[in-house]
Formats: structure tokens, C-alpha cells, sequence
């Protein structure tokens, strides 16, 4: 028993329920009333450089650890127009809605550090609100920083994001700096 | 047992999405790709753009708010607090950075009252012989319609707007 609307099924699972488009299932329902949802927008990049870094602009991504979602197709590397793009370096998003983005990393103890990125939003800065802006470490002989930056924002499909270091003391990968994205609906 | 869906649900004129409809507006979807879209997420950010460090004890401000979120249920802050517009699980995220070579203490604050020893609420940092450091923290916990989180700074000296100070707050489910 179940309904069929132009594809998408929904369909009666011993108490609960399945929605199918046809190729996947898409949300399941249990009896318990637990709700998984299949095709899941995410990403997560990383740089596993460890060598020093001073530059300002785009951070230069080089790992992906995890893009997509069951179900999904969205793209690992530079072919593609969604998902994380080591190429250019960017998220883009599948689909319109909810983000969630964040970025982090650490500065070295040494000199007088000082680090300051944002992130960005289609290639600029997104000031609209949030903690866009990381900063890190302003001191000679000092300990490890960390920086973080975390923003929400409502996309349309195709928008793109990033991190930007906007100037640069030393700071590096070595996978203690990363950057996720996370579709929230 | 039917499926009757009346006018509260129905599929989207170019018949790629079966949408769900609240007050005539549509507030989820579920599109013939496999996305499940909540358009009414509720959700809300603010930062402080006011460049200046600060020693003060007390609530934690916002001085804007994503305007583009009203979409997604503005329902961050009058006086600086973010308020659940339903009940569900809700996660928050703060960050800021110290006063230069100050210290702080900020704590999550539900209701007007501090979380207790057992949660990881508290966050503390920065030392004279560090300056400039940032802070951060997350949090989730159940909350009921009209209950509001807000950071709040326990003491010390905090800097500054500009960007580099906010709290996320959206439901989780």
C-alpha cells in the first residue's frame, strides 16, 4: 500500500514509512518514530600540508575526508559543480537552503604571528552576521593558537564557500586545520 | 487507512517536488532528487560590530542579525537572546576572542541561569602573556517553546566586534 506522486513513493514499512524517488530511498520513518534522512549535503576538507604558511587569499584545500551523502552524488574533486572542489578550493551547494560552515586552524608560536581570514560567500566577505572572522596570535614567544569560524547561511543552489585569509602571520595544515559544511535543511 | 492530503500537501507545479503547505505558504518539501528542504528551519546569528574591547559582566551583545536568515524563522534576539519558537533540540554556537592580554570567563545561560557544573558550558581564555586569543563552544540541550539561550560573560575582558564575536543558534529536530 502507498501513494505514488510523480515519482516520489511513499510507502507503508511495518508501522512506519519509506519515501523513494524512484532510484533511493530518501526518508525513512521506524516505528519508533526515528527519522533518517538519506541524501545528506555535507563535506569535510582538511590541509594536510604541514609546511609553513604565510600567504593571504583563498585557503588552498588538499584532503577531502568525507562530501555527499548516502544516496548522493555530489562530486569529490574538480569535475563537478557541487560538493567540494579541491580545484577551486570551494563547497558548492547542491541545493538551496540552510548551511552550516565552518573553518579552523592553528598559528605557530613563533614571531610576532598574527592570522585573520573569513568566510567567504561566492568570493566575498560575509558580513551579513556571525563570528566570520578568525584571528589568531599577536605575540612573540607565545603558545599554539587555535582560530575558528563558524557561520550559517541560506543559499541558493550553485552558491559557493570558502575560506579566505585576509593577512597572515605563520600558521600551517598538518591536519590541524579544516573546514565542513553542512546542509541543515 | 487513505492518504488524504487535501490542500496541505500537494505536488509542486512543475511536478518535482511534493511540497507541504502551512498557512498557504509551503514549509517543507521533498523534491523527485532525493532533498528533504525545511524552509521554516528555525535559525538565527549575531555578531558585534562594535570595535572596542569590553570588561563587562553581563550579557554577551548582538548588535546584528542575519537579516537574510528571516526565512529560515528570525528568532534570535531581542535583548541579545536567542528564543526557541518550539520545542525541539536546539544547538548553539559562540565564538569570540580575549582583550589583549585580558582574560574571560563566558558560560551558556538558559533562562537566565547558568548551566551546571556538569555541562561543558563554560569556556575561559586568553593569558597576559598570550595576546589575542579566541574562544569558542558549542552546545545542544532540549528546549521548550519560549525558552532562550544567551552567552554570558562571567568576567574578564573581551574584544571586540568586528566581526570576530557571534553566536549561531538553529534546531536540530
Amino acid at each position: 500500500m502507498g501513494l505514488n506522486l510523480n515519482g516520489i513513493q511513499i510507502t507503508d514499512s511495518s508501522g512506519g514509512f519509506n519515501v523513494n524517488n524512484g532510484s533511493f530511498d530518501v526518508m525513512n520513518m521506524d516505528t519508533n518514530g526515528k527519522v533518517r534522512i538519506h541524501r545528506q549535503p555535507v563535506g569535510t576538507a582538511g590541509i594536510a600540508d604541514n609546511n609553513a604558511k604565510y600567504y593571504t587569499g583563498n585557503v588552498d584545500f588538499d584532503a577531502i575526508y568525507s562530501v555527499g551523502g548516502e544516496g548522493d552524488f555530489i562530486g569529490v574533486n574538480s569535475s563537478t559543480t557541487s560538493g567540494m572542489n579541491l580545484t577551486n578550493n570551494k563547497y558548492y551547494a547542491p541545493i538551496a537552503g540552510l548551511y552550516l560552515i565552518q573553518f579552523w586552524s592553528i598559528v605557530y608560536p613563533d614571531g610576532n604571528n598574527r592570522w585573520h581570514g573569513y568566510i567567504s560567500i561566492n568570493g566575498g566577505t560575509w558580513t551579513g552576521a556571525a563570528p566570520v572572522y578568525t584571528a589568531y596570535h599577536y605575540a612573540a614567544g607565545g603558545s599554539w593558537k587555535t582560530a575558528h569560524a563558524t557561520v550559517t547561511f541560506p543559499a541558493s543552489a550553485g552558491d559557493n564557500f570558502g575560506f579566505t585569509v585576509s593577512d597572515s602571520g605563520q600558521w600551517h595544515g598538518g591536519y590541524h586545520s579544516g573546514f565542513c559544511v553542512t546542509y541543515l535543511g | 487507512m487513505g492518504y488524504d492530503f487535501g490542500t496541505n500537501a500537494q505536488l509542486n507545479a512543475s511536478g518535482d517536488a511534493l511540497q507541504f503547505y502551512t498557512n498557504s505558504a509551503v514549509a517543507a518539501e521533498i523534491t523527485t532528487a532525493g532533498y528533504l528542504r525545511k524552509y521554516n528551519l528555525p535559525a538565527a546569528q549575531g555578531t558585534w560590530h562594535n570595535v572596542s574591547q569590553v570588561t563587562n559582566t553581563g550579557t554577551y551583545p548582538l548588535t546584528a542579525l542575519s537579516v537574510n536568515q528571516s526565512s529560515f524563522g528570525n528568532n534570535a534576539t531581542t535583548n541579545n537572546y536567542f528564543v526557541a519558537p518550539i520545542t525541539g533540540i536546539y544547538y548553539a554556537y559562540w565564538g569570540s576572542i580575549t582583550g589583549n592580554n585580558n582574560d574571560f570567563n563566558g558560560n551558556f545561560y538558559k533562562n537566565g541561569g547558568g548551566y551546571g557544573i556538569n555541562y561543558p558550558t563554560r569556556t575561559t581564555l586568553g593569558r597576559a602573556s598570550a595576546a589575542w586569543s579566541t574562544t569558542n563552544m558549542s552546545i545542544t540541550d532540549a528546549l521548550n517553546a519560549a525558552d532562550n539561550w544567551r552567552m554570558y560573560i562571567e568576567n574578564g575582558t573581551y574584544y571586540h566586534g568586528s566581526y570576530h564575536s557571534g553566536l549561531v543558534c538553529f534546531q536540530i529536530g
